[in-house]
């Protein structure tokens, strides 16, 4: 018995009353206009992304940690002959070659011989002297 | 020293009640227990059954002034000095001391940044709301950083409840759900809570047999435990004072 329920008979001095207490009051729930405001903002809940978005961030996470990662030396021949390649897909050939464990000295030509890496300012400045 | 701040994003959800309540359930639970009113409306005071011309005193007071009732230290500090006092022991550890005390600060829907200077120091913010849309919308205010669900330091308390409203019963569901173990309690709409204000006396007094009593109990035991005070370290801080006394009466 409720204790409020159990005050009340007492104070009326009433004992031959039966008490029921009826079950799920609550079985009318209906989702008004205010809860939904509130569920929606992330102020009160921090959002629960859905399982498509968490498989989405799980693969690029782990495409971010486990893809190859190729460091191309300046002036190496693969870089000569993939560079307009490489650079289709952001990647950048290293500055400095002797700082890479795998780069062969000999091999290595020398700075003053490297081509030059074709940018939009060299291509402009090209296309103004008419070469 | 525990600090207990009870504050709400919006005024008239019954915050000052909570805290002169909680204050009370402390006290009589064996708690050393200050409750500050810091709103600047000077209402903490009737929920003890004092007037409104007897005003509380301040921080500055000397300890005679001081004025306990139903062993609850009431102060009052609205005036700018005192706030900064307040915020100056918090920041001097004053509430990291690790005994029994319990401070309980009232603190005005609108004072947002006495809160953000508090918060820091406090181990619950316990708000209060009502089964209404306007109290409802105004969670939106509290959340800063984080979402409110996240918010560890705060509580809910449900207040003015009544099961035989539908808003009032959709919204407990609601809050429930939402909110989970953050809603700490509910308290129950009662007449008697202002019938008891109208006559100056305490609740308990003036409403032996109020449903809002039972309520409060439970709101009492819940905080007191999230604040990690627990009746047995009451019961050892009793027992080593008496042995103390009695060490003292026997040398």
């Amino acid at each position: 018995m409720r204790s409020d329920a159990r005050a009340l008979l007492e104070k009326l001095d009433r004992r031959g009353f039966d008490y029921r207490q009826f079950p799920d009051r609550y079985a009318d729930l209906e989702l008004w206009p205010i809860f939904e405001a509130l569920l929606a903002d992330p102020r009160i809940l921090e959002r629960r992304p859905s399982q498509v978005e968490l498989r989405s961030r799980d693969f690029d996470n782990m495409a971010r940690s486990s893809g190859p990662s190729v460091a191309v030396p300046v002036g190496h021949p693969l870089e000569t002959q993939f560079s307009s390649l490489l650079a289709t897909y952001g990647a950048q050939p290293v500055e400095d070659i002797e700082a890479l464990d795998f780069a062969d000295p000999v091999s290595a030509p020398a700075a003053s011989h490297r081509p030059e890496r074709p940018d939009l300012r060299t291509f402009l400045s090209h296309l103004a002297r008419g070469q | 020293m525990s600090l207990v701040i009870c504050y709400a994003a919006k005024g008239g959800v019954g915050t000052t009640f909570l805290a002169a309540q909680l204050a009370l359930g402390a006290a009589r639970r064996g708690r050393q227990v200050t409750a500050v009113d810091l709103t600047g409306q000077d209402s903490l005071k009737l929920h003890f059954g004092l007037l409104p011309n007897q005003s509380l005193p301040d921080f500055a007071s000397s300890s005679r002034e001081m004025m306990a009732i139903a062993d609850v230290n009431l102060i009052g500090a609205s005036a700018p000095q005192q706030k900064k006092m307040l915020r100056d022991r918090a920041q001097d550890g004053a509430f990291a001391e690790d005994d029994l005390h319990v401070v309980i600060a009232d603190i005005a829907s609108g004072d947002r940044d006495l809160f953000d200077a508090l918060i820091p120091y406090a181990d619950l913010n316990l708000s209060a709301l009502l089964p209404d849309p306007a109290s409802l919308a105004s969670l939106t205010q509290l959340a800063r950083d984080v979402s409110i669900s996240k918010m560890k330091k705060t509580a809910f308390v449900l207040n003015q409840l009544d099961d035989r409203r539908k808003l009032s019963r959709h919204t407990h569901r609601f809050v429930q759900e939402i909110f989970g173990e953050q809603l700490i309690a509910t308290v129950r709409r009662d007449e008697a809570v202002l019938e008891a204000l109208a006559n100056f006396e305490t609740l308990s007094k003036g409403a032996p047999q109020s449903v809002v009593l039972p309520d409060l109990e439970k709101l009492t035991d819940a905080v007191l435990a999230r604040c990690s005070i627990l009746d047995a370290d009451v019961q050892l801080a009793r027992s080593s004072a008496a042995d103390n006394l009695d060490a003292v009466r026997a040398g």
